[in-house]
């Protein structure tokens, strides 16, 4: 029992730390702008809270122009993680370390604690987002959180679980980009270098894979995250199976812990060797 | 039987030689100071024997047990080093109980014990981050007695208080010597280690230069 409380403390505080202040904020205001955005556009009508919210986090759709707009539509979409792994960084991995360190007992619990708390926190501010996105949707007059989709055999259904993949993918988008970011810090101990290996992956798979769709009318530009599954696919397999994107991600993201648990056991045993 | 042995620690940073052949021993149950000018070596003497910095040779013993082998940390310590990190939208009991609770149910009332002991029961709901310098160092020694320790490693524990501040934390530190507990404390004022400490070591360039046994004169 006093573990299970131990082991709960530990992400609780972790949590605290990663979801700021600073944090919260900006992901209620980035969140709000982009769904008034969303809203605000004509070609929107007819449409359901679990289309926005699946158009904006995540949105499956093949379209050929990737434009800087688009890009920058996402990196603001990936900053409050951004904002919520810096803070993680600054205070829970350096600043406050004299305060914890001692209290964890091993170097590779604190390690897998961040690990922890990187992951549920990822996973809660998509849940946030999603859940503020579909408030000010149903604010809007939108109702109903399932998406028109096509089924195996070509019917048109109802369906809620693209819009949960769609969150889901998002959680593990910022999960692995954070992962790797808090791998190279751990490495390097620098914390400029462990911010840019957050931001520069982050803004080159936007660049890469966001889409703008200029078809529908001139000057109303329809911006879609086609890409999100594409980015975590192993064989780049385009927006269809969203299910190996998901794996891929988290495998990644388990490499990226595993290989943050070398890096601790390796400091311990070099150290032993030195001595 | 010393409670903590140093015995020949070395420890350099790209080259530079911070500790050198450090070797001390400190008993239980007394206050132990350790005197120098900035960059003499204190901090990283201090991180060698709570395991957060691993010398390069030599080894430290607390409780005849060989930190970070096997023993990554001492088993029961309280620590104040560098400048922490309290997290400053939550109030001083929150702080306290988030750090406690890392080891395990943070227990209230000795979390208000401690706040009492440092001065900070009536201020102990307000935000951290609207504490001045003083009364987060009060802070910082409350989280470091808090879980009742054995062992206290004080890096300049007296630095941002107010004289009635010093004095206050002075007697705390008396008091909990007279409980048994050891304490390690760093200081730059030659009358607080003049007042408290049964030993002196004095540190330069790395090098523990002189011992001196308050005790035995």
């Amino acid at each position: 029992m006093k573990s299970t409380r131990k082991y709960v403390g530990r992400i609780k505080l972790d949590l605290l730390i990663f979801l700021s202040p600073s944090t919260l904020v900006s992901m209620l205001i980035i969140c709000t702008l982009q769904t008034v955005n969303y809203l605000s556009k004509n070609w929107n009508s007819g449409s359901s809270i679990g289309n926005v919210i699946f158009q904006l986090y995540g949105g499956i759709v093949w379209y050929e122009f990737i434009t800087p707009d688009a890009a920058a539509f996402w990196l603001l979409q990936l900053l409050p993680c951004g904002m919520a792994f810096s803070s993680f960084m600054s205070r829970s991995m350096n600043n406050q370390l004299s305060l914890i360190a001692y209290r964890y007992k091993s170097q590779t619990a604190w390690w897998i604690s961040k690990v922890l708390a990187n992951l549920i926190g990822c996973f809660l501010i998509a849940l946030l987002s999603g859940l503020l996105c579909g408030v000010i949707s149903y604010l809007d007059g939108l109702q109903d959180l399932r998406v028109t989709m096509q089924d195996a055999d070509g019917f048109r259904i109802l369906s809620i679980s693209p819009v949960l993949l769609a969150l889901l993918a998002y959680a593990l988008q910022m999960g692995l980009l954070t992962g790797f970011g808090m791998l190279t810090y751990l490495i390097t101990r620098d914390t400029k270098i462990g911010l840019l290996s957050y931001l520069l992956p982050a803004a080159w798979s936007i660049m890469q894979f966001s889409g703008d769709d200029l078809v529908l009318v001139d000057n109303r530009h329809r911006i879609i995250n086609y890409g999100m599954a594409k980015r975590f696919s192993f064989n780049g397999s385009f927006g269809i199976n969203i299910t190996e994107a998901i794996c891929g991600s988290l495998l990644y993201i388990i490499i990226f812990a595993l290989l943050g648990a070398l890096v601790q056991q390796w400091v311990v045993q070099t150290q032993r060797r030195a001595r | 039987m010393p409670y903590i042995e140093v015995i020949d620690v070395c420890k350099s940073y790209r080259n530079i030689q911070v500790l050198v052949n450090c070797n001390a021993q400190f008993n239980r149950g007394l206050i132990h100071g350790i005197v120098g000018r900035n960059g003499s070596g204190k901090t990283q003497l201090f991180k060698c024997i709570c395991g957060y910095v691993i010398p390069e040779s030599g080894y430290v013993l607390v409780d005849k047990k060989r930190i970070g082998h096997g023993l990554p940390y001492p088993p029961s310590l309280g620590l104040i080093l560098e400048q922490p990190g309290f997290l400053p939208q939550f109030s001083a009991q929150t702080n306290l109980a988030l750090l406690m609770g890392l080891t395990g149910k943070p227990d209230k009332s000795e979390i208000k014990q401690a706040l009492r002991c440092v001065g900070l029961l009536e201020s102990a709901n307000k935000r951290v981050g609207k504490y001045s310098m003083g009364m987060r160092q009060r802070l910082s020694i409350a989280q470091a007695i808090m879980e009742k320790p054995e062992l206290l490693i004080l890096d300049e524990p007296f630095n941002g208080l107010d004289k009635a501040g010093v004095e206050e934390i002075r007697a705390l530190l008396l008091e909990l010597k007279g409980e048994g507990r050891t304490i390690l404390l760093a200081s730059h004022n030659p009358y607080d280690i003049d007042l408290l400490c049964d030993t002196v070591h004095e540190m330069d360039a790395g090098v523990i230069s002189k011992v001196v046994d308050k005790s035995s004169l």
